[in-house]
């Protein structure tokens, strides 16, 4: 009898304790009111090497924030929650942040700032009424002058690390990307690659070539992200264009596999998996190095890059890992532009091998086969009297319509002598 | 597949090898055209007394304009009589040859007026009735829609009485309403390159002719010792050209004896008459193929190895390869014959256009841009719906074999 109650007491004792939920560290759970602004974070997050967890607004419930680790609110339904957490979270947004004792004021109308975040400086123009930090205690983050004073873009407190306003089209996003850095516990260093995107056997292979020649003599590093080509390999284009792949890869480009977009019915007789292994192996078979794709970097467009400027003479660099994607260039103009322009701003482009062991090449041209038989040649019964009955026929119809074309003409002049000029 | 091949390949040969021999026939033609319009008639000294026969039966709607045109010619009215054998006919036939009688009562028109007893057996039959009628030494037969011109019957008594050997003479017929639609167009057409690739260049090559059925004339003698017109023969007029050339005697075309006649307007019409000419052109081929193999008969020997090639040959080839085309497209057999060349089939369109078309510098009115569409239009439409009436009337034929069924005699419907 004892024992029995000794084991309801254990059983109590046990089932008293407070349940956690396990917390998940590699996950990040955003909370957000607007499509359009969630997707600039969500790269950010990536870029950082974490999984968001996207979770909208209307789909959130009080409790979901204490299962993770790291928390973006974008939203204002759950700042209520968020206060009453023991964990630091990003807030992103104008948002009354009066709980973590951080005051915010809007601009009026058109203000004109600029921007100083990490080495860069960028002016720029708010156009409609922004919220912005003033007189709050904390590790500033960026600045922006405007109005004759500066003030912080971002803001880091032991609660809450809050940025007001951001935009990917400015170096404000480099802001919450240095606020991401701090969060993620990162330090602040970027490299930047540029990346030709989308790279097909039939895409300007003459252009691709120039792009890649051009690169090389500016000693701009650069990566080819190639499309997966699972079929039809042995024809000669397929040939030319991995010799092309080869001779840039001797002048210092590396190569990337694209991710693969499949039709659903392109993956009726095979999986993805076995499609991926086979356009590997063509390649590879062609003497093309494939590198891992783990680019995780942040996007950027060449023209925000042409409206910034590095705060001192050295080279430009930003917080984080970032990558300038270009299509295949069109016309020789755009590709001297943006050489000028890297030039020019002292970007400093990252080699893509560095990171994952740099192999050397050497260029070798090999044969292309221009004879290939893309479709067997379905030889045809009796051809030699086919095809001698088709020449002597050819010759026979030809006199033919020869002798009866004259005898049309004769005939035509019997019946203008016979019918039309007895009429007059 | 091999199997396959050969068949194509042996239809393709006869059809390019009949093509050829048709273009030899068009040359041929139109060297004799040429020749005619350098034609000079010869002076009959004593016309002969000819005697016109008129088979009808339910010709009410052209009856009288046909016979009209009879009593038209400019031939010595006392030297020739008109016999319409009205055959078992139901509608007013004989009123309107009554009034015409009536109104011509010094011409010798003699109408024989039969029922179904007495008649209404066929043309070849009525012809009998008319023959039993006539005293001419020289017999005409015109159909009952014929409208022939004021002078053919004389342009065919002056050629037939100044050659002994010709059993026959025949004149050309053209097509009154030609301009009616499409289909009558394609017949004008047809029945112009038909007349001067197949009986001119027959004529000029192997002094050999068809009678066509109307607009001819023909000695007297010939159709008494033969026994007069075969009444199971629905193609009168082939069976009876056989019988003349097996007596020795030459048939003649004489381009400047014109008629003209009413073609079929209908698709309808058009399909039961050309289906009873394939019957009756089969039973006549079938009948005198022993005469291939004779000696004796070795000039007509090319007119049936012409005809047996046509009806038989071409036709059954056309239809081989169209059908193995159709099989093959839809995957039902394999034909790997290497491909004749595009540009070669491209030729024999333009060949047969330009051939065709080459009769048509013949006839005042006929030399347009848009009968030249027209016969380009024909090869691929006209053509083809005569390979469907071959197949037909040959079905119908072995039909009436199989089933002993009597061999009735379709009358066109006229408009």
């Amino acid at each position: 009898m004892k024992w029995k109650v000794l084991l309801f007491v254990l059983l109590l004792v046990i089932m008293s304790q407070p349940v956690t939920a396990e917390v998940l560290d590699s996950e990040v759970l955003v909370v957000y009111s607007n499509d359009a602004q969630v997707q600039d974070i969500q790269d950010l997050i990536v870029s950082c090497g974490y999984r968001p967890v996207l979770v909208a607004e209307w789909n959130y419930q009080s409790g979901m924030m204490d299962q993770y680790a790291k928390i973006v609110i974008m939203s204002e339904r759950p700042l209520e929650d968020a206060v009453h957490l023991e964990k630091q979270v990003m807030v992103l947004g104008e948002y009354d942040m009066s709980s973590y004792g951080i005051e915010t004021r809007n601009t009026l109308g058109q203000t004109s700032a600029v921007l100083s975040v990490y080495d860069l400086q960028q002016r720029i123009l708010y156009r409609e009424n922004r919220a912005y930090i003033v007189d709050t205690q904390g590790e500033f983050i960026g600045r922006q002058q405007m109005m004759g004073e500066e003030y912080p873009v971002g803001i880091i407190t032991d609660d809450v690390l809050f940025a007001p306003y951001y935009s990917r089209e400015d170096i404000s996003i480099f802001a919450v990307a240095m606020m991401m850095n701090r969060y993620f516990d990162q330090p602040d260093s970027g490299k930047t690659m540029i990346l030709i995107d989308e790279i097909y056997p039939f895409s300007d292979l003459t252009m691709l070539q120039q792009s890649a020649e051009i690169f090389h003599d500016h000693g701009i590093p650069f990566t080819l992200s190639l499309m997966p080509i699972y079929d039809n390999v042995d024809y000669p284009a397929f040939s030319r264009y991995t010799q092309l792949l080869r001779y840039i890869q001797s002048l210092g480009g590396s190569m990337i596999m694209h991710q693969p977009i499949v039709r659903t019915e392109e993956m009726e007789n095979e999986e993805l998996e076995d499609k991926m292994e086979r356009a590997y192996a063509a390649y590879d078979e062609q003497d093309v190095i494939l590198y891992d794709n783990n680019i995780r970097m942040f996007d950027i467009s060449i023209d925000m890059i042409q409206n910034i400027e590095p705060i001192a003479y050295r080279d430009m660099a930003f917080p984080i890992d970032t990558v300038i994607r270009f299509p295949i260039f069109q016309e020789r103009q755009t590709l001297n532009d943006t050489i000028d322009l890297i030039n020019h701003k002292w970007l400093y482009i990252a080699d893509y091998r560095q990171q994952h062991g740099k192999q050397i090449y050497s260029y070798k041209e090999g044969e292309i086969q221009n004879d290939f038989q893309y479709r067997e040649k379905q030889v045809g019964s009796y051809k030699f009297l086919v095809d001698t009955g088709n020449q002597v026929l050819s010759i026979i119809v030809a006199l033919s319509v020869l002798v009866i074309g004259s005898l049309t003409v004769i005939g035509y002049a019997i019946y203008r002598g016979k019918f039309i000029k007895r009429e007059r | 597949m091999e199997n396959y091949d050969l068949i194509a390949l042996i239809a393709l040969s006869c059809i390019w090898l009949l093509l050829m021999v048709n273009q030899v026939l068009v040359v041929a033609g139109y060297i004799y055209y040429i020749r005619s319009t350098r034609f000079r008639e010869k002076t009959i000294q004593e016309y002969p007394m000819v005697s016109i026969m008129v088979p009808a039966h339910n010709e009410s709607k052209v009856i009288g304009r046909t016979v009209e045109s009879l009593l038209n010619f400019d031939y010595p009215k006392d030297k020739y009589e008109i016999i319409v054998v009205n055959d078992n006919s139901s509608d007013n036939s004989h009123q309107i040859l009554a009034d015409i009688q009536h109104r011509y009562p010094d011409r010798r028109l003699i109408v024989l007026n039969t029922d179904h007893i007495t008649g209404g057996k066929g043309k070849s039959n009525a012809l009998n009735l008319g023959f039993e009628k006539a005293s001419g030494e020289l017999l005409a037969i015109y159909d009952a829609d014929n409208t022939p011109e004021r002078d053919a019957l004389r342009y065919l008594v002056s050629e037939i009485v100044h050659d002994e050997k010709l059993g026959a003479v025949i004149g050309k017929f053209r097509t009154r309403n030609k301009n009616v639609n499409l289909l009558t167009r394609f017949i004008n057409i047809e029945t112009l390159s038909f007349q001067w690739m197949a009986q001119a260049g027959r004529w000029q090559m192997m002094k050999l002719c068809t009678i066509p059925g109307t607009n001819f004339i023909i000695r007297r003698s010939i159709i008494e010792s033969i026994g007069g017109w075969d009444p199971d023969a629905i193609a009168e007029d082939t069976e009876i050209s056989f019988r003349i050339y097996l007596m020795g005697y030459a048939i003649k075309f004489i381009p400047h004896a014109v008629t003209w006649e009413q073609e079929p307007q209908t698709l309808k019409v058009w399909f039961k008459q050309r289906t009873r000419w394939v019957k009756g052109n089969i039973y006549v081929l079938i009948k005198n193929l022993p005469l291939l193999f004779s000696r004796k008969t070795h000039r007509i020997q090319f007119d049936m190895l012409y005809f047996l090639s046509i009806y038989f040959l071409l036709l059954t080839s056309l239809v081989i390869s169209d059908v193995l085309l159709i099989l093959n497209a839809i995957g039902y057999v394999h034909v790997t014959l290497a491909g004749l060349s595009i540009l070669l089939w491209m030729m024999a369109i333009l060949l047969f256009t330009i051939s065709t078309f080459i009769t048509l510098t013949t006839e005042k009115g006929e030399l347009t841009l848009s009968n030249f569409f027209v016969t380009l239009l024909m090869y691929f439409t006209y053509c083809k719906m005569w390979m469907v009436v071959a197949v037909y009337g040959a079905y119908q034929y072995l039909m009436d074999i199989v089933f002993k069924r009597t061999v009735k005699w379709y009358k066109t419907e006229r408009f």
